[in-house]
């Protein structure tokens, strides 16, 4: 059950990429050479970030990289 | 139609309430309190407990972040939660009065033992936890996705440290662990985002008195389990 999601503010990012590569799922991915525009938790898209697949964990690391503070957590009931 | 389900929050606080025609219960967590270690979530007998998005809530206080929730639906609202939390952020109320510690139902007719508790220090902004688990963790760093430091920053008690590394141009990414200041609590478990990185081997819970196996063996086995999410063991 998903609880929760990445809300990226579309007008204050500039598709710089820090959280696509900061993510730790992202990352684990990266290591069993898995990680794709189809399995990846945050994607770059038309020069802006956006949530990929569900399977967010809420570490918050993305939160913290992003130097323009456009990402949020959000809950999802 | 009653029961009524109410689910309220204030700013810190999070509550769930079932309404019945002349009585009410309510269970609350404190979210300031709250650590997210998911105790609560792995004794709850209803699972009726989730986690929140537990590093992101640590990080940076939000509001619309909450580390644990709890379905009104699925609730016993026996208290078992509040009895097992190590920051007392969990408490039960009966028609809108706070049921101690010692007065819960489950107390009382012995379904659950007494806790040996010894209190241990947390790191600053964070109150002092019960103790009463005994075990050993272990840090798998090459599962680890690397620098994210989330166990580090949501460790209640500060006991993870980040190793120095040898060279200067290397990254430091093995994980020293303080054995006197762990509580084995879990939260580094719950809040890590890979899936085998850490492992907490749970030894004992330590007790005294007299308790209802029937009750009581489940909600060990359950905590002896290393990490839990969505109500499934994973490993």
């Amino acid at each position: 059950m998903k609880l929760y999601k990445v809300r990226v503010n579309e007008f204050l990012c500039d598709g710089c990429g820090d959280c696509y590569s900061a993510c730790p799922i992202n990352a684990s991915l990266k290591k069993k050479s898995r990680l794709n525009a189809n399995t990846a938790v945050i994607i770059i898209k038309h020069g802006k970030a956006q949530q990929g697949v569900d399977g967010c964990d809420g570490c918050g690391v993305c939160v913290e990289t992003c130097h323009k503070e456009a990402i949020k957590i959000q809950l999802i009931e | 139609m009653f029961p009524k389900i109410h689910k309220e929050r204030d700013k810190n606080l999070s509550r769930v309430k079932l309404q019945f025609l002349t009585n009410s219960v309510a269970l609350e967590v404190n979210e300031d309190v709250c650590q997210g270690c998911g105790i609560c979530i792995k004794v709850c007998p209803k699972q009726a407990m989730e986690r929140g998005p537990v590093g992101d809530s640590k990080r940076n206080n939000k509001e619309d972040v909450i580390p644990t929730l709890v379905d009104p639906k699925e609730c016993s609202y026996c208290g078992l939660c509040s009895y097992m939390c190590p920051w007392n952020a969990i408490t039960l109320y009966k028609d809108d009065e706070k049921v101690e510690l010692d007065d819960l139902d489950i107390v009382k007719h012995n379904a659950v033992p007494e806790l040996e508790v010894t209190m241990r220090k947390c790191k600053d902004g964070v109150e002092d936890a019960k103790s009463y688990l005994e075990g050993e963790i272990e840090f798998k760093t090459e599962n680890c996705a690397g620098g994210c430091n989330t166990c580090i920053e949501v460790c209640p008690t500060g006991a993870l440290t980040l190793e120095k590394p040898d060279a200067p141009w290397d990254k430091g990414r093995k994980i020293i662990v303080d054995k006197d200041k762990c509580i084995y609590c879990g939260t580094c478990t719950n809040a890590c985002p890979v899936f085998d990185a850490i492992k907490l081997t749970i030894k004992e819970v330590k007790t005294k008195g007299k308790y209802n196996e029937i009750f009581w063996n489940p909600v060990v086995e359950r905590l002896k389990i290393s990490r839990m999410r969505d109500g499934k063991k994973i490993n």
